[in-house]
């Protein structure tokens, strides 16, 4: 059989190759089958981890199925809108909203942002981007700056703070923006401080800045639309 | 030559990045910081280990008129499995920096160079031990330069800040000029090292062997025999 195989080395019979190709194919696929049956638990289990640690992130205290606890909308520009609803003994403690951009510097930046009840915005955590590194990506990232003097010492419990998506913390849908005079002309309170609103930016990364704050509006406007349909007790 | 030696030569002799001049792209584009630059390389060892041993196994069957489409599986094949594992078992930071660019190391030249080269003509151990050799040598260059490039721009490495007063970011090294210009240095000084080190030995400066460089002669062009 194998020196059969050998002599067939310099043939070029296309029903042959084409047959070889094939069962190469085959045996990589067999190969790859076995793989995704042994990785697909861990990856659904890593992605389930990744999701709960954001979550926990960004809501007070919950104790429900939050993977299950879910409502799926359009939002008014027509992006897929998914709210996580965390609640405590039944009573709804906050609200995760998942969105994403189209139109951040390089492409989706995707966001889940914690809504208490009052409709105030907890905490923002980006959790896809894929910005500039340095520029874009530090309006992004809430990273803990680690230094050689403090390598060893275990993290201090906390989020990292982000000047960018903390001064979206506490506002609501309703957010008329700082009167600065009689004079100013803000054309909405939700656009960067470059197009006339009320949101710092980053210069330097102001199209990133832009989708971070058109995220963070999204989001309230789209928990105040579905308000009744997320605050509904449940046993 | 023995087994050993197929082993190292990846490392310096025969570098893949600075001396083959492979998988550059890769090479530009990850290295953004050191950690990327090493989960890259690891990656590409794993694969690279990987398509030498499958194809060292089966070169002896293959059709000569469909080696490269073979090959191409093989590796494929790897790729995928390396794949479905990082996203199982690394961190999620590290999958989402790499992204892209892990589907792409199927494309890598140094994998499907090495197949062609080497794996296809030796036995399992010695491909085996070029596969792992050129991998680390690979991963070494990758998290040298993510190392250089990190510490550049930002005063860190490996996301500890070694320089605690450097507070804004340098994006020049950060970014792809900046790495061309930091491989460009790293080739140059190679090519120094060892240059100054044939002169010592009252050697001719040879060119890397065997390389299958059949179209690049840039190598012959440095010779420090002039008479």
């Amino acid at each position: 059989m194998l020196n059969k195989l050998k002599e067939m080395k310099n043939t070029e019979k296309a029903w042959y190759l084409g047959a070889f190709l094939a069962a190469v194919g085959l045996l990589a696929a067999a190969a790859l089958s076995a793989a995704n049956l042994l990785t697909a638990k861990p990856i659904a289990e890593a992605q389930k981890k990744s999701l709960n640690t954001a979550l926990r992130q960004v809501l007070p205290e919950f104790d429900n199925d939050i993977g299950n606890d879910v409502l799926e909308v359009t939002a008014e520009d027509g992006s897929p809108v998914k709210f996580f609803i965390g609640r405590k003994n039944g009573k709804v403690t906050g609200v995760a909203v998942e969105t994403s951009d189209m139109n951040g510097y390089s492409g989706e930046i995707a966001s889940l942002c914690g809504i208490l009840p009052d409709g105030s915005i907890n905490l923002m955590l980006i959790t896809r981007q894929n910005e500039t590194p340095g520029l874009g990506s530090n309006v992004c990232q809430r990273k803990e700056q680690k230094t050689i003097f403090n390598v060893f010492k275990p993290s201090d419990s906390g989020i990292p703070g982000n000047v960018y998506l903390d001064q979206f913390k506490g506002l609501t849908a309703a957010y008329a923006g700082k009167k600065r005079s009689e004079e100013d002309s803000l054309t909405s309170p939700w656009l960067v401080k470059k197009d006339g609103g009320d949101m710092i930016y980053m210069t330097g990364a102001t199209i990133t800045s832009r989708a971070v704050a058109r995220l963070a509006e999204k989001s309230v406007k789209t928990f105040e639309a579905n308000r009744a349909k997320l605050l509904e007790d449940k046993k | 030559m023995s087994v050993f030696k197929e082993f190292t030569k990846g490392l310096w002799k025969e570098n893949p990045v600075l001396v083959l001049l492979l998988g550059t792209c890769p090479t530009l584009a990850v290295t953004s910081s050191s950690l990327n630059g090493m989960g890259m390389g690891l990656a590409t060892t794993f694969v690279l280990f990987g398509s030498n041993v499958v194809i060292s196994l089966i070169a002896g069957i293959v059709p000569k008129k469909i080696r490269i489409p073979v090959y191409i599986i093989v590796i494929a094949t790897f790729v995928t499995i390396i794949e479905l594992l990082m996203r199982s078992y690394a961190p999620e930071s590290l999958y989402n920096a790499l992204g892209i660019f892990i589907p792409l190391i199927v494309v890598n030249c140094i994998v499907l160079g090495r197949a062609e080269a080497f794996a296809s003509k030796n036995g399992v151990l010695s491909s085996a031990m070029d596969g792992l050799g050129m991998g680390i040598g690979f991963t070494l260059v990758l998290t040298f330069l993510g190392m250089i490039r990190e510490f550049l721009s930002t005063g860190s490495l490996f996301d500890v800040k070694v320089v605690t007063a450097w507070t804004t970011d340098f994006l020049l090294p950060a970014s792809a000029p900046g790495a061309f210009i930091i491989v460009g240095v790293l080739l140059a000084g190679m090519n120094y090292l060892n240059y100054r080190r044939a002169v010592k030995n009252h050697e001719r400066y040879i060119p890397p062997q065997g390389l299958d460089c059949r179209h690049c002669h840039i190598c012959r062009i440095i010779d420090n025999d002039k008479d």
